[in-house]
Formats: C-alpha cells, sequence, structure tokens
C-alpha cells in the first residue's frame, strides 16, 4: 500500500495557452479512497494520466509511496487503472482479460489460475469466464475492468470515471460495491468523476477542481457546509446552491427590495458593497407574510420524501441569479408543495446563509 | 426515401458493374469451359485435357512457388513493417508510409522495367551485388530457378506499400484506451504488437491473404513483360495465365482457355472460403 503526493505539478498540452493542470499540489493518505470531481475540462482525467505515466508531467513532481514515478514507465509504477470505457481486450475471454498482466509478469499458470478465479469469486463473474467481452452486459463489463485491476493486487487504484457507461440504477448500486470493496481491499484508490453526488457519496476526501486549479479538498460534509468560494458551493450539492447578487446595507443583505438579515458574526466581517449570497434549497422555507423574496413557481419536482420548487424571482430581482440554473430552488415538504404558475414568498433561513466576495469569488467568514 | 430504398440505390451502380465485368463474363468462361469449339456440350473434356497438357502442371508449379515466396513475404514483411510504424512517432511513421507507397504509384509495367534493369549485371546500380552472386548476365539473373523470387520480388516492390497502408488503417482502429490498458497492463512494445494489436487486425490480415492470392494466381504482367524483353529467357507459357492467353490467341482454343481462368477462379475461392471460415472474417463485433 502507498501514499501518493502531487507536489506542484502541472500540464501544458502543446499549442495551448493554458495550463491543463496547474500546479496541483495533494496528499492523499494510504488506504484512502480519494475523488477528483470538476466541471469536463477541469484537468482531473489529465491529473490521474499523469499519475499512471500516461501523460508527461510538465513540472512538478508524483510520489508514490515516497518515491518520485516521474522517471518510471506505466508498467513499473505498480498503478492499475479502470478506464471510462473499461478497455477491455476484445478479442480475450474474461479469464484471459484478468490474467493478462500476470502472464505479461510472468507468474506461474497455477498461481494465474488461482488469482484469477479469486477475483472472479469476489467480482461474481465465476460464470462468465469464457465469455468474449462482447458477450456481457455494461455491468459485467465494468465489473471485468474493475477485476482486472484487482487481480494485479497494485499499490494504487486509480479510476477514471468507472461508472458513467452504466445506466442510473445500477451506478447507484455499482458506487457502493466499490466503495465497499476498496474499503475492504484497504489500496490507495483515486476516483475520477464529474458527478458530484458520486464524488460525495464515495469519496473518503474529495478534491474539486476548476480550470486546472484546485479549488478545496476536503471531506464530503464539510464541502457542503463549508465550500471556499462560490465554485465549489455551486458545484457541490443537488440541487446545486443558489447563488444571488445582493448589497450589504446596516439591516443586512438587500435582494432586490427584500432585506435578508445576516447573522451578526458574518455582518462584521464584511464591508458594505455588493456580495454573492449563497442559499441551499434546504436553507430557504415558504412565507406567507409579506416579508419574503417575492416569487412565481415555474417547475415542482416531486422526489416522494422531498419535494424541489423551481421559481423566477419577481421582476425587480430577477437576472440576478448567478449559478447555472435561472430558477431560485427550495426544497419544501411534498404535501405542502404550491402548483405551477402560483405566486410565493421564499423565507430565508438567515443562519444558513454563506457570503461570497462578488469578484473573486471567495467566502467571506466570520 | 426509406433507408432499406437508399441502401439499394448506393450498391446499385457496383451491382451493375458486379455483373457486367464479373458475374456474366464467368458465366460466359464456364459455357466456353464446358463446351467444344463447335459449342457442344464436352463436360469435363476441356479440363482433362488441360490438365494433361505438358506446360500446365509446370505452369501451376512455378504460379505456386511465386505464392508461397510472395504470400508469406505479404504476411512477415507488411504486418511486421505496419506494426513497426504504428509504434514509431506519427510524423516519422507518416514519412514512411509514403516513401513506402511510391512504389505503387507506378504502373505495373514500369516497375517490371525497372527491375529488368536492375537485375541487368553491368548495369544496375547493384551490379557489385549481382558479380558477388556469381550473375554476369540477364540470362543469369533471371535463370528459371530465380523467376519465383524475382517475380515475387517484383510484386512485393510494387505492392506492398498499398498493403502497408491497409494494415496501418486496421492498426489505427484499435481504441487508444486498450493499447494505454496493454501500458499498465505490463505490455512492451513487442508484446503489445503480439499479443493486442495482431489478433484485432486478424481479419484485415485475412482479407489481404485473399487478395493477394487471387491477384497472384493471376500473375500475367511480370512474366509476360520479361518474356517479351528478354526473348528466351523466360519461356511465354511461364505462368497459368500466360498459357491461357498462348492457347487462346496462338492456338485459337478458347475452349482450353477457358478452363484454365475457372480452374484458377476455384482454387481462389477455396482459399477465399478456408480463410473465411477459419478467420470470421464477415463476423460483426468482436
Amino acid at each position: 500500500m502507498a501514499t501518493v503526493t502531487y507536489r506542484g505539478v502541472s500540464r501544458i498540452y502543446p499549442k495551448a495557452t493554458t495550463k491543463a493542470v496547474n500546479e496541483l499540489s495533494l496528499e492523499i493518505r494510504d488506504a484512502e479512497l480519494i475523488v477528483l470531481v470538476g466541471p469536463s475540462g477541469c484537468g482531473k482525467t489529465t491529473s490521474l494520466r499523469m499519475l499512471a505515466g500516461l501523460e508527461p508531467v510538465d513540472e512538478g513532481d508524483i510520489l508514490v509511496g515516497g518515491q518520485s514515478v516521474l522517471r518510471l514507465a506505466p508498467r513499473q509504477r505498480d498503478i492499475a487503472m479502470v478506464l471510462q470505457n473499461y478497455a477491455l481486450y476484445p478479442h480475450m475471454n474474461v479469464a484471459d482479460n484478468l490474467g493478462f498482466a500476470l502472464q505479461i509478469a510472468k507468474l506461474k499458470k497455477a498461481e494465474i489460475k488461482a488469482r484469477v478465479a479469486e477475483v472472479a469469486k469476489i467480482l461474481d463473474l465465476e460464470d462468465y469466464l469464457d465469455r468474449k467481452p462482447s458477450q456481457l452486459s455494461g455491468g459485467q463489463r465494468q465489473r471485468v475492468a474493475m477485476g482486472r485491476a484487482i487481480v494485479r493486487q497494485p499499490r494504487v487504484f486509480l479510476m477514471d470515471e468507472p461508472l458513467s457507461n452504466l445506466d442510473a440504477k445500477l451506478r447507484v448500486a455499482t458506487r457502493s460495491e466499490i466503495a465497499a470493496l476498496q474499503r475492504r481491499l484497504a489500496v490507495t484508490t483515486v476516483y475520477v468523476t464529474h458527478d458530484q453526488v458520486e464524488a460525495m457519496t464515495m469519496g473518503d476526501r474529495v478534491a474539486v477542481l476548476k480550470d486546472g486549479v484546485l479549488q478545496q479538498v476536503d471531506v464530503p460534509g464539510m464541502l457542503y457546509e463549508s465550500p471556499v468560494n462560490a465554485f465549489v458551493a455551486g458545484f457541490i450539492g443537488s440541487p446545486a446552491m443558489n447563488l444571488i447578487e445582493g448589497t450589504i446595507g446596516s439591516g443586512g443583505v438587500t435582494i432586490g427590495s427584500t432585506v435578508l438579515p445576516v447573522p451578526r458574526p458574518l455582518m462584521k466581517a464584511v464591508g458594505p458593497g455588493r456580495v454573492t449570497v449563497g442559499l441551499r434549497p434546504e436553507a430557504v422555507g415558504l412565507a406567507g407574510d409579506g416579508a419574503g423574496i417575492p416569487a412565481v413557481v415555474s417547475l415542482v419536482e416531486e422526489l416522494g420524501a422531498e419535494a424541489y420548487i423551481y421559481a423566477q424571482l419577481e421582476h425587480t430581482v430577477r437576472g440576478t441569479m448567478l449559478g447555472a440554473v435561472p430558477d431560485f430552488v427550495v426544497r419544501v415538504d411534498p404535501k405542502s408543495a404550491p402548483r405551477v404558475g402560483s405566486r410565493i414568498e421564499l423565507h430565508v433561513k438567515g443562519e444558513s446563509m454563506l457570503l461570497f466576495d462578488v469578484e473573486s469569488g471567495v467566502r467571506i467568514t466570520a | 426515401m426509406r433507408p432499406r430504398g437508399s441502401g439499394y440505390l448506393f450498391v446499385a451502380p457496383y451491382v451493375v458493374l458486379l455483373i457486367a465485368v464479373g458475374i456474366y463474363p464467368v458465366g460466359y468462361a464456364i459455357n466456353l469451359a464446358l463446351t467444344t469449339f463447335t459449342a457442344h456440350f464436352a463436360g469435363l473434356k476441356n479440363f482433362v485435357n488441360v490438365f494433361h497438357n505438358p506446360e500446365f502442371l509446370p505452369a501451376l508449379e512455378n504460379v505456386a512457388a511465386f505464392l508461397a515466396i510472395w504470400l508469406t513475404a505479404l504476411i512477415v514483411l507488411v504486418v511486421g513493417l505496419s506494426l513497426m510504424l504504428h509504434s514509431m512517432d506519427k510524423r516519422i511513421s507518416a514519412a514512411f508510409r509514403f516513401v513506402l507507397y511510391l512504389p505503387a504509384a507506378l504502373a505495373g509495367s514500369a516497375s517490371v522495367m525497372l527491375w529488368l534493369f536492375m537485375l541487368q549485371p553491368g548495369k544496375s546500380p547493384w551490379s557489385f551485388v549481382l558479380r558477388w552472386f556469381g550473375y554476369h548476365s540477364l540470362g543469369d539473373s533471371l535463370a528459371p530457378a530465380h523467376l519465383p523470387v524475382v517475380f515475387a520480388l517484383i510484386a512485393f516492390w510494387s505492392g506492398a506499400g498499398s498493403w502497408i497502408v491497409v494494415m496501418y488503417g486496421a492498426l489505427a482502429t484499435i481504441p487508444e484506451e486498450v493499447l494505454e490498458s496493454a501500458r499498465l497492463d505490463g505490455a512492451g512494445a513487442w508484446r503489445t504488437a503480439i499479443r493486442v494489436k495482431l489478433p484485432l487486425i486478424k481479419k484485415w490480415i485475412a482479407y489481404m491473404v485473399i487478395g493477394a492470392f487471387a491477384a497472384g494466381s493471376q500473375l500475367f504482367v511480370e512474366p509476360e513483360l520479361i518474356s517479351e524483353a528478354t526473348g528466351s529467357v523466360v519461356n511465354q507459357t511461364w505462368a497459368p495465365n500466360q498459357l491461357a492467353i498462348y492457347l487462346s490467341f496462338r492456338l485459337d482454343n478458347f475452349n482450353y482457355a477457358a478452363a484454365i481462368s475457372i480452374d484458377l477462379l476455384v482454387a481462389a475461392l477455396i482459399i477465399a472460403a478456408v480463410i473465411l471460415l477459419r478467420t470470421g472474417l464477415f463476423e460483426t463485433g468482436h
């Protein structure tokens, strides 16, 4: 087993003007499952490929078990990788796919057979050992790809969006299987995904990247509760945090014509002027006293145990929403969900409010 | 227009050409092969007579020797070179492929003339090599025992470049992720070529063998031109196709010539069928 260290690692692709990965520094603990998450083009896959040795490193160093691996070929790094589309050898059956790396390593046939059988048992692939990849379902192929990594007993597992080709139901089932398997095997694992739900549910820690720059790395709960900037706040959480521009005044923060109270310690830390207000869907409720933010319901998503209202703010404040969705999202009890088109007032639970600098996006803390 | 209808429209020009210059002439040849010159049914008599022609079996042996050398060289060298080029830097590989393809741009007759010059001791830039082998005249270079090798050389030189382009295209269809997996699994360039790339281009190799066998069994231009250019050094019935031409246009026996053509066609079809069955060339997916 091993630790993994990215030490100021950068990668700039030929003819590119910006760095795909920009001075990434990250310590990954032994046996930890860390998830790299971010939107397309944020540098998460490049970071993974540099660790695997499939991509050159332009600046910085990568250490596995305290030793630099930059001069080592992929095969010498003792790292196994599960790729997005599995990349199984189409001409080999499942048993040969699982045992290929061991054959290359010139292990004895009996040992290869035993290790393949053991992994097939763990992953419930015993009945499919003679089949070619084309004769397997998506989920079975995914398990073979996992098995191919496990059978090598490497120091580090790398997984590049291994669930992205599965349907939603299988994805949910498989992500918990992978997390459980990783804990059982206790192998340091770097997992890449663009799906923040996957990241939050699987990772011991989650590293959020944007434009090649590491934004924040923390346990899932802290990322949700205490994002360091508006990007992380908006990216982590489903539905996303409501981000809306407001103006700090003596009474609190003014959004349109509505003044919302700001917790006293936070009020002391922020000066007068424009700020970005962050409100989770559960930090907003429905009010009926005329003191809330007026809005019109444009969509209601009923999920059984809860419902989400997507509401357009009234004309006086519309146009200042900063998130990806122009609607304000509110979590409500499905029994009291208003109808589409009805006028509502939004009540903000002030203690849950986050403030961010309008220019830099950095969170303002007390 | 429905997809099925448009599909027929796309293949229609090919089907017309196939019937006009493929199926109909084959039918005509079968008819000729099974009849006498007076247009009476002859059964397999023409085939038996051709078989007993003293020049038929030697011609068949000549082409068999040529095919054995040429097909072996084609499979080993074309596949080997393609695998090597596929492992190289892309720009260097492209330059090599261009250079290797250049001879294919020459007409077949031009290639033969070039090789006649190359094999002529005293005129060839490689005269010292020819003399080192003990060849002092064109007759030495083109001794009967050398001819299968000489024709294989000419055919390989003028045809290998095209097949390398085809084989490289086949290698380019292998997903990059599969090759990266092989790297991560510890396979170096050699093992990746043998264990991963080669099995994945098996169908293209089969296609090359079928095409090359069909073309090689029809060998005509090289022996005919060398025969014309050298007088008596190479005889005019060295290959079965030459014999067919000789029988039809010199002896006016088109029925025997048709029987030879059908023999060659059947041989090519048998080889193609065996390869198709062994390699699953027409199977879809993996």
